[in-house]
Order: C-alpha cells, then structure tokens, then sequence
C-alpha cells in the first residue's frame, strides 16, 4: 500500500512539474504572456489588496487589474448572465433530483436515459450562458489584457458553475459544479 | 481572436492528466482524513480543516458515510468512475473552449452545433455520475438514503478538472 502510494505520489509531481513547464494554455500573439510564466505568480499587485479569501470579482481583478470602466461593465455582464441563468438553473437543479430518484428508484435503463438527457440538456444550456459570458467579458478588455494567458485561464476555469448559486455569483469560488 | 486562443489539445491533455492523477492519489487519502464522528479518535479534538472540503469530503459528509468501511468502497468506485469520465471530460473541457472561440469570433452558426455536441458528451457524463451513485446507493444504510438525492447533487461536475477556479479564493493565504 505504501509503496502504491509512493508511486502515485511520483507520479503526481512529475505530472505537476509537466504542468508548470508547459502551462495548459498556449500563449498568444503577443509571444509572452507578460505575467511570468508559470502561474500565478504575477496576480500580485491587486490581490494583495483584497482581503482573504477573494470573491470572483477580485480574482478576475487581481488577474486583469481592470481599469474603473471595466469593473462595471464586468459586473453589469455578470449580474445580467447570472439574471439570464436563473430558470436554467431552475430546471438543472430539478433535472438532477429527477435523475437521483430515478437511480434510487432503481427505475429502468430506458427511464434513466430520460432523465440523463434532460439533464444533460440543461447542463448545456448553463454552459453555453457560461461561455457567452466570459467571452462578453474578453470583449470587455483591452489588448493586454486579453492576451494574458495565465489569467484568461484562471477565468475561464472560474467561470464553471459561477450562475448555480441563486443569489448573487460574485462569491468566493467553491466546489460546486454540475 | 486567433484559433487556438485558449487551449491546444497537448495542453488540454496534460492538464486533464494532471487533474485526473491527483484526484486518483486524493480519494484514498480521503478515506484516512474524514473523520469518523465529530472529532478525532485518538486526540478528541475537531479535525484541522486545511481548505476548502472537496466535494468528495462533502459528498461523504452528506451521506454520513463510515469512515473506515464505506468511504473506502465509495471511493474505489469514484476512481473507477473518473477512468471512464476522463475522456469524456476533456471533449467537454474542448467545446466549451470552442464555444468561447465560435463566440468571440461570432459565428453564432458554429455555437448551435458545438452546444448539442457539449449536451452528448454532458450526458455521458450524467450517467457515468447516475452509475457510480447507484453503486454507492446499494451500499448506504435505511438511515443514509434519505440524504441521498441532496449527495447526488454534489457529484455534479465530480469528474471533471475543476481548473483553476474551484476553491480560488483561497490561494491568498499563503502568497500574501
């Protein structure tokens, strides 16, 4: 067992070396990715100034470092897909409590499919407001901020399940997904 | 927007690789972490949470599950469940990174069929998530199964890289 766990450990580092040579998102046109290479290192100046843990907003923030106008329309894109993502949340959460008694049920194979594909249906839909709301976000920026990989990444990771909470999005990012 | 702007299929396959190896070592380690009762056997004392819980530790939270004899067995048959999601998984992780692209570029022609291609591989996602859960039903007490569609919600996403967005917000602790 422990020499499994060794192995596993082994693997998990050279893996996390692999990750820290060879960041997940290819840098753009401007060749660089202006804010060190390997991760987070550059989000400094701005996230220092936020108390811990950060919200949404101010992980965007710290990553962009949006200028005043920008932090607006930001927010003004969040809250509006957050409002647009309501009813499919709604019917996400519904779907997935169809889908749990349907296996608990223990009902038929044909049934189940059912309930897979409604859900699945609206895991879609809460996706592509995800999508359409970072890329609005993306528009939003500028140049610079635009071809900064490392945090265009982080926000593209941060935008998964950002809607599912019912009451505001701008909260500290958890877990929770769908 | 240049194609490719976000993520290359190496890069994807690396990350994914990394997020599914790291969750294979985290889940039986879990099992010696989750406490039993409220605190620990040997001192009394609550156990020292470092973090966010992960939905894992929730998922078995949820359900109250034994410590020593189910969460074991839930969390081999998570392992096994996220062999079968890992390629499911990063297809997903690819269209949404298409759709962004479709967007961006607007070609709202290309998001219609990148958004039903995303709903097929959401629904072999579902059920590998329906399939692992209705093992781990078999498994639960009279007493446990009444938490049981609540525990069902936390497995959504289970098998999927969370990025760098989950538990974010945590990372200034030790940088600042």
């Amino acid at each position: 067992m422990t020499i499994v766990r060794l192995r596993l450990a082994i693997v998990a580092a050279v893996a996390a070396l692999l990750m820290v040579a060879n960041p997940p998102f290819a840098y753009a046109q401007r060749g660089g990715g202006g804010r060190g290479g390997g991760g987070r290192g550059g989000a400094g100046a701005s996230e220092g100034a936020y108390p811990y843990p950060l919200t949404r907003m101010q992980l965007l923030d710290a990553d962009f470092k949006f200028k005043k106008d920008q932090t607006k329309a930001v927010k003004t894109i969040l809250d509006e897909a957050h409002k647009n993502a309501a009813p499919i949340r709604e019917a996400l959460t519904r779907a997935r409590a169809v889908l749990a008694e349907a296996v608990e049920a223990n009902k038929a194979p044909s049934e189940i499919d059912v309930a897979v594909e409604s859900y699945a249906e609206q895991a879609a839909a809460m996706t592509a407001v995800e999508m359409s709301a970072f890329a609005r976000v993306l528009q939003a920026l500028d140049e610079d901020q635009r071809t900064n990989q490392p945090a265009v990444r982080s926000a593209f990771f941060l935008m998964r399940g950002m809607f599912l909470d019912s009451k505001r999005w701008d909260d500290v990012p958890d877990l929770r997904s769908y | 927007m240049q194609p490719g702007f976000f993520l290359t299929m190496r890069h994807i396959f690396r990350s994914v690789s990394f997020v599914v190896t790291a969750f294979a070592i985290a889940i039986p380690s879990l099992a010696q972490d989750l406490p039993s009762g409220m605190g620990r056997e040997d001192t009394g004392a609550p156990p020292i949470q470092v973090g966010q819980q992960t939905q894992f530790q929730k998922f078995a939270e949820k359900l109250k599950l034994d410590s020593k004899t189910q969460v074991p067995v839930v969390g081999e048959i998570f392992t096994d469940a996220l062999k079968d999601a890992a390629p499911v998984a990063q297809k997903m992780l690819v269209l949404r990174q298409q759709l962004v692209n479709a967007i961006l570029t607007n070609a709202p022609g290309d998001t219609k069929p990148l958004v039903d291609a995303y709903r097929a591989e959401a629904a072999k996602m579902a059920a590998i998530e329906a399939r692992a859960f209705a093992k781990v039903y078999a498994l639960l007490k009279p007493n446990q199964q009444s938490n049981a569609t609540d525990a069902f919600a936390l497995m959504g996403g289970v098998f999927e890289p969370q990025g760098a967005g989950g538990g974010r917000g945590r990372r200034g602790a030790g940088a600042r």
